[in-house]
């Protein structure tokens, strides 16, 4: 479990970032935390013939208010959002799922934008963010772009990100006062990778977006469920029926066959974040 | 005695020698050492399950970094071939050049300066390989269609056993009561924390073969090395670092090992291999694959009349050194009695031979297989009969006065109150409690359930136990010299192998009891084949009895060494003479033992007449009685299941056990602590499932599930304590029992906080998707009933 050889070049800056990949001769792959990539390259999964590392780029690191919105840089760890070092958008459920991703260790070092282009459909922010409604803002050697997050993520680990273009950062609408949330992970122990998580994010009257985690290749955004949220006011627990039903309706809305035991597991998970949502 | 009440003795809860280094980071292993010229191994494996080779294309200018089969002389394939009637041997290749039988059989070694460089040149192989169909199912692989493994035997089968006693028949007629359950362990890896791991270099002035090797047996080891290299045995030395972790995986000398050590004194070039996590997933033993069908049959009250059983063990594609696969069936097979009294019994059972890596002994060896099939059982006799289970129990156990008792299947318990341990366990999980909490229902929803398991562990079994097991070496004995050093200090040289039994300060302790020598002056050497005299390793809850008897042995001939010296320079007869406090005290006045030292090696003239020089004495130890002393234990659990999820967790958990005399509470209580973790991985985390290629699913950590801290709850101990009549201080072994039970108190805790949904497990790892799935099979038996109805 040793990695094939690969150059490697610390990046001072996105455009230096964009130089390196530019003249890299063979496959170019950046690294962030690399609690991901670092066990790929290990296993010789990925073998990259340089790494350009970005985990020195200051302004990945950045967190800022502007507006209505909470700006993160891609290179923002969670263990600074579990610590609640920097603004938060989302009323307290990201540093509270932050909290429960992975370990410590890892948390030190695991990025937001590492994992959101790992877009693994288990973990944490490709769900959390899809239910904020974020926003991506990328850097290519051909320019500019932000793509929402919802058609940024294609497939299991598969992203709209062409292999020179680097997340800069993520913009998160912030929730307005009366806006509540709930969130489960279900997980074989803590610090594991989710076999099911469901978010539900009430944003206002008849405004819900629930996305379910580990069904598909992709985190889902729930449209029957969510719109049974929306029509619901407070929390009864016969209506767990109806949510079996409606996240029936919406798995086969997605082509996604699961059975009867994970139907189960789910249904549970998102009846708990929709019960702390709406409770 | 020489050291009672001196706080370091035996029954003192001495805090272990060997913790400072560890806790400083300055333990050895064998990664860390150093050797000039030292090149690293990275071995090429298999990546099919089943397969003939066609080509191995070494590509060019790679070539003298690359060893094939062909490259090795003197080196013979593995054969471990028992005595056990009917066994099928076949040879277990160092490195494969005509088929392949499972991923991750060794095919090449790649030599580099580092193990990256290594890792590059065994990528650079293209390995052609044809594939053969697999067969990965223990059941289908006995089928007279399945492909065979090993051509010329007629059939996927290494041994094939049957037993019966009693009478069966009348046990099926006169039972009130018929409970038939399927039971299935899941194949799991022993992920000791330090992999497998061997440096050997050839040491030209001692012209012999250093090999440095993590074992738990480094006489064994040496022992194998001469029978499968053309060495003679004087020629190589073994010695066992310090070892990060056993459990069985490493009492065994696996192909790699061989072919290293092989290689190393061809070249003559220092090698090193160390096992990495991969590869320990893929190629270090598997073990607990095991099925049982059982049929009991019991009174309308309760009482156990008869068990039949068919055990089925999945020993994957080769046999191991020394043991092979022979002991899971034999075992499995010996222990499902349990501590019940049981008049009439039939077991029928064959190991099976799949294309999946060799199972081998994991702590508790077979026994938490033995211990899930009967304890499920008895939990459904009792749910049948309408009583508390724990009360079922005790009622079938072997009572006190009974003792000793030989079970049917010929094993002589030695002592004890089984069903005492029941009760003290229903104490400290507070059953009514439970009861009552059940009733009222929690709020979150879950649904608690109480269970418990019982067992007995036969420990530090001798010569005729072995024999019967068919087994090639028969590890009876153990050895020890005591050496009194010149300034009165105590050197004990030991044949085991200490990885965290804590060997170097419980055996310490015997010496100092029986000797008076200050503890922190006693060292205790193990694990160098240079050193010790021969001895057989530590296993099979063996060593404080076997090592602790074999370092009393030599205290005591020591002792007899000292007496006339001192009586000699006190002007007393010997048998005044009493040891303690580091000295010899006479009827008037005392000597050190440093002076006693100093005349033995230095002052010959000091010397009685008739007395020789030095202090130097070497004993070896047998039990008294060959069948082993048996501990024994109660385990009960209290667990939450969330019926919506799946999940479990393990509210209160309690071990009531018997080992006899014990030698130091903090350590026996850390092995117990340690081996229920190991049961609660067993019982709800740990497995590797292969696909119906015979690819292995759990490759790393990331898919192989260990208990984390947060799994294990503190665990409640409670101890009995009855000595054994037939060794030394009345000590039983005990270093395997925590991890049997778990399984089996685990799953009858579900069983009975599922009870109302009637969902049972019987399968491990109890995982939530397991659970919610017995569940839901559970759910939809009784809407089957309700529309028959
Ligand atoms: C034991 C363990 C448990 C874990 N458990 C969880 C868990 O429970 N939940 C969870 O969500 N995650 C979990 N993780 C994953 C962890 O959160 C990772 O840190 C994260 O997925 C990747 O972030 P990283 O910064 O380490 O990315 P890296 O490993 O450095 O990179 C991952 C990928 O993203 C690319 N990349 C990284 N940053 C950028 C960027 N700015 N622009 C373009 N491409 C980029 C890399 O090229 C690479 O392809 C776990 C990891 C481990 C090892």
């Amino acid at each position: 479990m040793k990695p094939a050889p690969f150059d490697y070049a610390a990046a001072r800056d996105l455009d230096h970032a964009l130089a390196l990949f530019g003249e890299a001769e063979g496959e170019a792959k950046y690294i962030a935390g690399g609690q991901t990539l670092g066990p790929m390259l290990n296993l010789r999964l990925s073998q990259p013939d340089r790494l350009i590392d970005l985990g020195r780029i200051d302004a990945l690191r950045d967190a800022r208010s502007e507006g209505d919105r909470v700006v993160f840089g891609a290179g923002v760890r969670h263990a600074e959002i579990e610590d609640g070092l920097l603004p938060d958008p989302s009323g307290g459920l990201m540093p509270q799922a932050a909290a429960r991703l992975a370990y410590r260790a890892i948390r030190n070092r695991g990025t937001l934008g590492g994992s959101l282009v790992h877009a693994d459909p288990a973990a944490e922010w490709p769900n959390i963010l899809l239910a904020l409604d974020a926003t991506v803002h990328l850097r290519g050697l051909a320019g500019a772009r932000e793509v929402r997050l919802g058609d940024f993520q294609l497939g299991y680990l598969t992203t709209d990100l062409a292999p020179d273009e680097i997340v800069a950062s993520i913009s998160i609408p912030v929730l307005g006062p009366t806006a509540r949330w709930g969130y489960h992970k279900l997980c074989r122990q803590p610090g594991e990778f989710a076999q099911s998580l469901a978010v539900t994010v009430v944003f206002g009257p008849g405004r819900v977006r629930c996305v379910l985690g580990c069904a598909g290749p992709v985190p889902l955004l729930l449209k029957a469920v969510s719109a049974l949220a929306g029509g619901v006011s407070g929390w009864r627990d016969d209506v767990r029926t109806e949510i079996a039903a409606a996240l029936e309706t919406d798995l086969s809305a997605a082509g996604i066959a699961v059975d009867a035991v994970d139907l189960r597991a789910h249904a549970a998970t998102v009846a708990r974040s929709m019960k702390d949502a709406l409770a | 005695m020489g050291g009672e009440g001196s706080g370091f003795g035996i029954g003192d809860a001495v805090r272990r020698k060997e913790d400072r280094r560890h806790l400083f980071g300055r333990g050895q292993f064998t990664a860390d050492l150093r050797i000039p010229r030292l090149q690293e191994v990275a071995f090429l494996r298999s990546p099919i399950a089943h397969g003939r080779i066609r080509a191995i294309h070494v590509p060019e200018g790679l070539r003298d970094r690359v060893v094939l089969a062909g490259d090795l002389r003197g080196a013979r394939s593995i054969r471990a071939v028992t005595d056990a009637p009917g066994f099928n041997a076949a040879d277990f290749p160092l490195l494969a050049s005509d088929k392949v039988l499972f991923v991750g059989q060794p095919v090449a070694m790649c030599l580099a300066p580092s193990r990256a460089e290594a890792e590059d040149i065994a990528q650079a192989i293209d390995l052609e390989i044809d594939e053969l169909p697999a067969v990965v199912d223990m059941e289908a692989a006995v089928r007279p269609d399945a492909p065979l493994l090993h051509e010329g035997w007629g059939r996927n089968v290494f041994l094939t056993r049957e037993f019966e006693a009693g009478d069966l028949e009348r046990a099926r007629a006169e039972a009130a009561v018929t409970i038939e359950r399927t039971y299935r362990l899941n194949r799991q890896a022993g992920v000791s924390m330090e992999g497998r791991a061997i440096l050997a270099h050839w040491d030209d002035r001692l012209d012999e073969l250093v090999v440095w090797n993590s074992t738990q047996m480094p006489h064994q080891v040496r022992y194998a090395l001469a029978l499968h290299l053309d060495l003679d045995e004087h020629r190589i030395r073994v010695v066992a670092p310090d070892v990060g972790g056993g459990f069985g995986l490493k009492n065994i000398v696996y192909p790699e090992e061989i072919a290293v050590a092989a290689l190393a004194a061809q070249v003559r070039q220092p090698l090193r291999w160390i096992e990495d996590r991969r590869e320990h997933f893929l190629a270090s033993i598997h073990c607990r694959e095991t099925l049982y069908n059982v049929t009991a049959f019991a009174t309308a009250e309760g009482r156990l009349l008869g068990v039949d059983v068919t055990v089925q063990v999945d020993a994957g594609a080769y046999a191991t050194w020394p043991n092979g696969p022979n002991m899971e069936l034999g075992m499995a097979i010996k222990n499902v009695p349990g501590p019940y009294r049981l008049e009439a019994y039939r077991a029928r059972g064959w190991t099976a031979a799949t294309n999946k890596a060799p199972i081998g002994p994991y702590r508790g060896v077979a026994r938490p297989g033995a211990c899930f099939c009967i304890e499920r059982t008895i939990d459904e006799i009792a749910r049948a009969v309408g009583r508390e289970p724990h009360e079922v129990r005790m009622e079938n156990m072997v009572r006190p006065d009974q003792m000793p008792y030989r079970s049917l299947t010929n094993m002589l318990y030695d002592n004890g109150d089984y069903a005492e341990s029941v009760r003290i366990a229903a104490d400290l999980v507070d059953v009514a409690s439970v009861r009552a909490r059940q009733a009222q229902g929690e709020a979150d929803g879950r649904l608690i359930g109480v269970g418990f398991a019982a067992y007995t562990e036969q420990t530090a079994h001798g010569c005729g136990e072995w024999i019967t097991r068919g087994v090639p070496i028969i590890p009876g004995y153990e050895s020890c010299t005591a050496r009194l050093m010149s300034d009165g200090s105590l050197q004990l040289l030991v044949g085991i192998q200490s990885h965290g039994q804590g060997l170097e300060t419980t055996l310490a302790q015997v010496a100092h009891h029986e000797l008076g020598v200050p503890f922190e002056r006693i060292s205790v050497r193990h694990g160098d084949s240079a050193l010790s005299p021969f001895g057989m390793g530590t296993f099979a809850s063996r060593s404080m009895v076997m090592a602790g008897g074999a370092v009393a042995r030599a205290s005591r001939m020591l002792a007899a060494r000292i007496r006339p010296i001192a009586a000699q320079l006190l002007q007393c007869t010997p048998d005044a003479i009493t040891l303690r406090d580091g000295a010899a005290h006479g009827p008037q006045g005392s000597v050190d033992f440093a002076e006693i030292g100093r005349v033995a090696y230095v002052r010959q003239e000091g010397l009685p007449r008739d007395a020789a020089p030095t202090l130097d004495v070497t004993a070896t130890y047998s039990p008294e009685i060959d069948t082993g002393v048996f501990c024994y234990s109660t385990h009960a659990a209290v667990v939450a299941v969330d019926p919506g999820t799946g999940t479990v967790e393990i509210l209160d958990y309690a071990v009531v056990e018997d080992c006899g005399t014990i030698v130091n509470p903090m350590i026996v209580d850390g092995q117990i602590v340690g081996g229920v973790a190991q049961g609660i991985g067993n019982a709800l985390y740990e497995e590797i499932p292969y696909d119906t290629s015979g690819q292995p699913l759990a490759t790393t950590l990331a898919d192989y599930l260990l208990p984390g801290a947060p799994a294990i709850p503190g665990i409640k101990i409670a101890h009995m304590c009855t000595p054994a009549e037939h060794t030394e201080y009345g000590m039983k072994g005990m270093g395997e029992g925590g991890a049997i039970s778990p399984p089996a108190a685990i799953a009858n805790a579900l069983r009975d906080a599922l009870a109302d949904t009637g969902a049972e497990l019987c399968e491990t790892p109890m995982t939530p998707r397991r659970v919610l799935a017995a569940i839901l099979a559970a759910e939809s038996r009784i809407h089957a009933r309700e529309a028959a109805e």
